[in-house]
């Protein structure tokens, strides 16, 4: 088993509401609703100012210079911002490519995001990548190596990073683990936390038979830094698809009033990539999320 | 092999041949394996989008769209950064026989390419002219230039620089007024395209294989005995091309 890591998390706060859950901030974003930043939106988020709490957006879309890193920064300088990376399949058997931690590494120095995330998935097989956010075995070994692979790049960021559930269309007949059991056990062993992506439970529960609402449970409540919303889409076959292409739908509204029921009102982000409708449909959608927020945190 | 070694060989296998029979592997959800082959394809697809507008406007949506689909099914990704990905669509387009009637394509493509390259392009400090002065005028000949990384050169036997400022509201070529030089570059976050002038363009590729200046103005010389070295540093200064200029 990989070492404990070293360094310490960076977000200590002084006073948190809900001690008992949070005695250590996994992040520094606000505990509000936050909207997924797309490149064709990011102009018109700079020059209107939208009233939104905090954006987070994928570290690869700005690697390198140029006018994309520029409006970034630029969106940095007035909002929270967290930094969710697709590209560093954590779980591939084969080592990582190191420049691509690197190049994630500068843009954390640069850009200060209060959030960094990545995803418990693997994404390729010798040379060849799959680009994509492919599901891990649960087994004994793939833990093993994902604590070892989350400890480095907390070690080589100097942070905590938070690590999401992603959608699945197969099961391996190799796992050994649930699949909240071996998230909870990694946030365990390397001292991530935990992004809980309500929507990629549903897709789960749909496809797969797993309970949205057990894999919750088997999360310690601790270690849930950050919540996704999102929408799917339906194959003619039945299967859910987790293309962020359609608004949230009632039933993963309803897990997210769980989510937050158990968890709190941690900061809940807004994810849409296919079929981008104008900026100002999606702050609509967040808007509802907002009021929903609003509403249990009033009674909770 | 390690088993999680194992399982992830098998996995990209299955994604190759989705309608096998995976079961042992994936039991009652195998039949989930066609969405991940599909993801892969059309997510490496749809990378191109992003790099190729101008191809796009030349074949038309649903032929670039097919093409996509094939470059990706017979071109695997190297690299985690779908932004890296296709690289090489045009030596596929040199060997893509439904598009033989349109040679200059292949050149369109790697034209777009370097753009796209250009476009993200780490940011880099220009080079400081006036730092020049110090330099004797008799030790001139010896200046070696550091270009940034956010241009290129490229040559075609087509006008691919006109035609692409065409894509971009300029005037249309006529394809058969030969051959072209295109200098690339970004200025201001966006890239441009120029067609330079044959002497320029051989002085420049001196330089930018690292020749020091001497070295670099023979084939200049050879194409236009009048080559004119000082119009042409002027020009390389204005571009904010050089990052630094050492003293061989």
């Amino acid at each position: 088993m990989a070492k404990r890591a070293a360094w310490l998390p960076v977000f200590v706060v002084g006073s948190v509401e809900k001690s008992e859950m949070n005695a250590v901030r996994l992040t520094n974003l606000p505990s509000q609703m936050g909207l997924g930043l797309r490149l064709p939106h990011i102009r018109q988020i700079l020059a209107e100012k939208p009233a939104v709490a905090w954006f987070e957006t994928h570290p690869e879309n700005f690697f390198g210079g140029g006018a994309n890193i520029a409006a970034l920064e630029a969106v940095r300088v007035e909002w929270p911002l967290s930094l969710h990376g697709v590209g560093m399949g954590l779980g591939s058997a084969v080592a990582p490519d190191a420049g691509h931690l690197e190049q994630v590494a500068s843009l954390v120095e640069r850009l200060q995001p209060a959030a960094v995330s990545e995803h418990l998935c693997w994404n390729r097989v010798g040379a060849h990548y799959f680009n994509d956010l492919l599901p891990m075995p649960y087994t004994d070994e793939a833990l093993a190596l994902l604590v070892e692979r989350v400890d480095a790049v907390q070690s080589r960021l100097r942070r905590t990073i938070l690590i999401e559930n992603v959608s699945s269309y197969i099961e391996f007949t190799a796992d050994i683990w649930a699949e909240a059991d071996f998230l909870a056990e990694l946030a365990r062993r390397s001292g991530c936390g935990i992004l809980l992506d309500v929507n990629n439970f549903y897709v789960n529960q749909c496809n797969l038979g797993r309970d949205a609402r057990q894999a919750m449970d088997a999360l310690p409540v601790a270690v849930v830094g950050e919540i996704h919303i999102a929408g799917f889409e339906t194959r003619d076959d039945g299967m859910l698809l987790d293309t962020h292409g359609t608004p949230v739908c009632e039933a993963v509204w309803q897990l997210l009033d769980y989510a937050w029921q158990r968890f709190g009102p941690v900061p809940t982000l807004l994810e849409r990539d296919t079929h981008l409708p104008p900026l100002a449909d999606l702050l609509a959608e967040v808007a509802i999320g907002e009021e929903r927020m609003a509403r249990h945190v009033a009674t909770g | 092999m390690s088993q999680l070694a194992e399982l992830q060989r098998a996995f990209e296998a299955a994604v190759a041949d989705p309608e096998a029979d995976w079961q042992s592997l994936f039991g009652r959800t195998c039949r989930g394996v066609v969405a991940y082959a599909n993801n892969s394809l059309f997510n490496r697809a749809g990378a191109l989008d992003d790099a190729y507008p101008v191809i796009r406007q030349m074949v038309g949506d649903e032929f670039f769209e097919a093409l996509a689909r094939e470059y990706a099914r017979t071109t695997p990704s190297t690299s985690p950064d779908l932004n890296r990905y296709g690289g090489m669509l045009g030596d596929f387009l040199a060997g893509f026989a439904p598009v033989a009637h349109l040679p200059y394509l292949p050149d369109m493509a790697r034209l777009e390419w370097a753009g796209h390259l250009a476009y993200y392009a780490e940011d880099r400090l220009v080079y400081d002219w006036s730092r020049l002065a110090s330099i004797p005028p008799e030790q001139m000949a010896r200046l070696r230039f550091r270009f940034l990384p956010d241009c290129a050169l490229l040559y075609s036997p087509y006008p691919v620089a006109s035609i692409w400022l065409a894509h971009h509201g300029g005037e249309w070529p006529s394809l058969d007024q030969g051959a072209e030089w295109v200098w690339v570059q970004r200025q201001q976050g966006k890239v441009t395209v120029e067609a330079i002038t044959p002497d320029r363009a051989a002085w420049l590729r001196g330089l930018m294989a690292g020749m020091p200046l001497e070295l670099a103005i023979p084939a200049a010389l050879d194409i236009n005995p009048e080559f004119p070295l000082s119009a042409a540093l002027a020009a390389l200064m204005t571009a904010q091309a050089i990052e630094e200029i050492d003293l061989l």
